[in-house]
């Protein structure tokens, strides 16, 4: 291949790219509340740099006053914390690690590295260190021992974005199982997996306090827990979960997140150029806007992104998905099915969200979870249990009331089963039809 | 304050061609380039009265930098099949282009970001060794070298890709 063909490449791979129709809107409203808080935080800064320059005067920091300059973040002007604090042989080491960083922060550093905590850990020692740039934003890292080569290393650079002003949660060790989070004004809760144990298949979690170890907070999650299943959260879980509530997390081990994003869990189903496959459920008449992708798309995204059906943590959505199916009901209101595809541990889950005769995106209803393995991955009840919905991409179905009955209907992909059924046909070109019970 | 409507029109006109970069810079990962977009945007937002020349040239080096750091910076978020994982036939004719094309974007994935994002800026958004250098914050030498290699790698890549084919 010449870099000409390359260019041709690259332009052919992309030339049908669209963003999706909200980009511009979320875009807007991000950026409205990201100069809001860097507002908040330049003023905030500001006072506490008065404060500090003081302090420096007075207690005489030899190691701010030159070459470089003045910290503002409090944590930086105050004695390490952690048992392994006055290890001086030790924190002499995480500096040069921390020095030894295989990249550079984006953004200038202007003041020297400070050990912020050092300390013991389920994972061995690590440390927590901290760096001002010159937009007096705080770059911090965690130093611990490398699980790829034993030795003491950088193992998560934690530059002050997306969600600036926010504390980070660090997850290191084996399987990235050990939890650190900063100490902040709020209690701190951690929580291993989500479950959907209930009637309803509402997302829950089991939150544990974390355990205080002077300046930072550590957990252990259990064995097996996914790189992507563990959470924290600042405030008081017993009162609901908000996203603002989630303390985003860091892992160590990145290629392990690498490997789960690139073995999607979801269906799949998406047409070979990347756009979105559409079905509705037959027989009957084609629901409104069933066949039209942004439309659905922004419907279903909102309608999930305010949810309280689905976990708080998995709230955020982007992009678009890969399939829906859309189901009419009453006069009043239809369903757009689809599913919604996470990074943690397990099955996708399949929700439906009501779209009222308006056209606006009302309850959304957890519907349970997909069988990525089965002729017929999609077979769930309708939220007014009127019938069940079966899905399956590419394949015909039909249905049956009795055992030795007929064969009703013979569908493509998306079939509406009435409650008296017993039975379901699944039929893939080229292959032996298979036969899965209504009640599965 | 930022002209809002300014920053609006630029984000609404511009979105799609800054995208198409981001989506090589993910090596194909659709959720991921939004993400990544989105987010090189909304800090855009701020200083978008202060940003000095074209706001596309600054958009396309933030993405380019930005892409280095995605994985950590979007741990917890949640995102779309990547198109590098759809499963496609493999047959000749008209749709052999389009495997060609998504094997040139799986095998981008392959590299380094930094050589990946030398590359993209070079053969896709066409900048010169002066201007990717300029964008990188590195030097002419670094782009040549970093082309060279990235080159050199991404045959080897598509080579290893068919002969792995059965």
């Amino acid at each position: 291949m010449n870099t000409e063909e390359l260019k041709a490449a690259l332009r052919g791979a992309t030339v049908e790219l669209e963003p999706r129709p909200t980009l511009t809107a979320d875009v807007m409203r991000g950026g409205v509340r990201r100069q809001r808080v860097r507002r908040i935080t330049v003023a905030a800064t500001t006072l506490v740099a008065v404060a500090a320059v003081s302090t420096t005067a007075s207690a005489g920091w030899q190691f701010l006053s030159e070459p470089t300059q003045v910290a503002t973040d409090p944590r930086m002007t105050k004695p390490t914390r952690g048992d392994l604090a006055q290890d001086a042989a030790f924190l002499e080491e995480v500096i040069e690690a921390w020095e030894d960083k295989p990249r550079e922060p984006v953004d200038k550093v202007v003041t020297k590295p400070h050990v912020y905590w050092a300390g013991t850990t389920p994972a061995g020692r690590a440390a927590v260190v901290m760096q001002e740039t010159a937009t007096h934003e705080t770059v911090r890292g965690l130093v611990g021992i490398s699980q790829r080569s034993g030795e003491l290393e950088l193992l998560i650079l934690d530059e002050p974005m997306p969600r600036e002003g926010k504390d980070k949660a660090y997850k290191f060790g084996p399987e990235d199982r050990v939890v650190l989070a900063l100490e902040g004004e709020q209690p701190q809760f951690v929580s291993d997996k989500v479950t959907y144990d209930n009637p309803d298949g509402l997302a829950d979690r089991d939150w544990r306090p974390m355990r205080e170890a002077d300046g930072v907070l550590l957990a252990e999650l259990p064995p097996g827990t996914g790189p992507m299943d563990g959470n924290v959260i600042a405030g008081d879980p017993n009162d609901g979960v908000t996203e603002d509530e989630i303390v985003d997390t860091y892992n160590a081990d990145e290629a392990r997140i690498l490997a789960l994003k690139h073995t999607y869990s979801g269906l799949d189903w998406g047409t070979a150029q990347g756009g979105v496959h559409l079905m509705w459920a037959q027989p009957g008449q084609p629901p409104a806007h069933w066949n039209d992708s942004p439309w659905l798309s922004e419907r279903w995204q909102k309608a999930l992104a305010k949810t309280d059906v689905i976990d708080p943590a998995q709230r955020h959505l982007s992009g678009s998905h890969t399939w829906y199916v859309s189901v009419a009901g009453t006069a009043s209101q239809q369903y757009v099915i689809s599913e919604h595809v996470t990074l943690h541990s397990g099955p996708t889950r399949l929700y439906a969200v009501t779209i009222t005769a308006e056209g606006k995106h009302g309850e959304v209803y957890s519907l349970g979870p997909t069988q990525k393995g089965s002729p017929l991955p999609v077979l769930v009840t309708l939220p007014d249990k009127s019938g069940k919905l079966a899905v399956a991409k590419g394949a015909t179905l039909s249905y049956r009331t009795t055992k030795d009955g007929a064969w009703l209907e013979n569908v493509h992909e998306a079939l509406r089963v009435p409650n008296d059924a017993v039975e379901i046909r699944v039929s893939y070109p080229g292959k032996e039809p298979a036969i899965v019970p209504a009640a599965r | 304050m930022p002209d809002k409507g300014d920053f609006e029109q630029f984000v609404a006109g511009r979105s799609a061609v800054l995208l198409r970069t981001a989506y090589l810079l993910c090596a194909g990962d659709r959720g991921a380039a939004e993400d990544l977009l989105q987010e090189v945007l909304e800090r855009m937002y701020p200083k978008w009265k202060r940003i000095k020349g074209e706001p596309e040239a600054y958009a396309r080096a933030a993405l380019a930098n930005a892409s280095a750091n995605r994985w950590r910076r979007r741990s917890r978020r949640v995102h779309e099949t990547p198109l590098t994982d759809t499963t496609h036939t493999a047959v000749n004719g008209p749709e052999k282009e389009v495997l060609d094309r998504d094997e040139v974007v799986r095998a981008l994935g392959g590299l380094p970001e930094r050589m990946r994002a030398v590359l993209v800026l070079r053969f896709y958004d066409d900048l010169s060794e002066a201007d990717t250098a300029c964008a990188l914050g590195c030097s002419v030498g670094t782009v040549k070298s970093q082309t060279s290699r990235g080159l050199t790698r991404l045959r080897e890549l598509l080579d290893e890709h068919i002969r792995s084919k059965p």
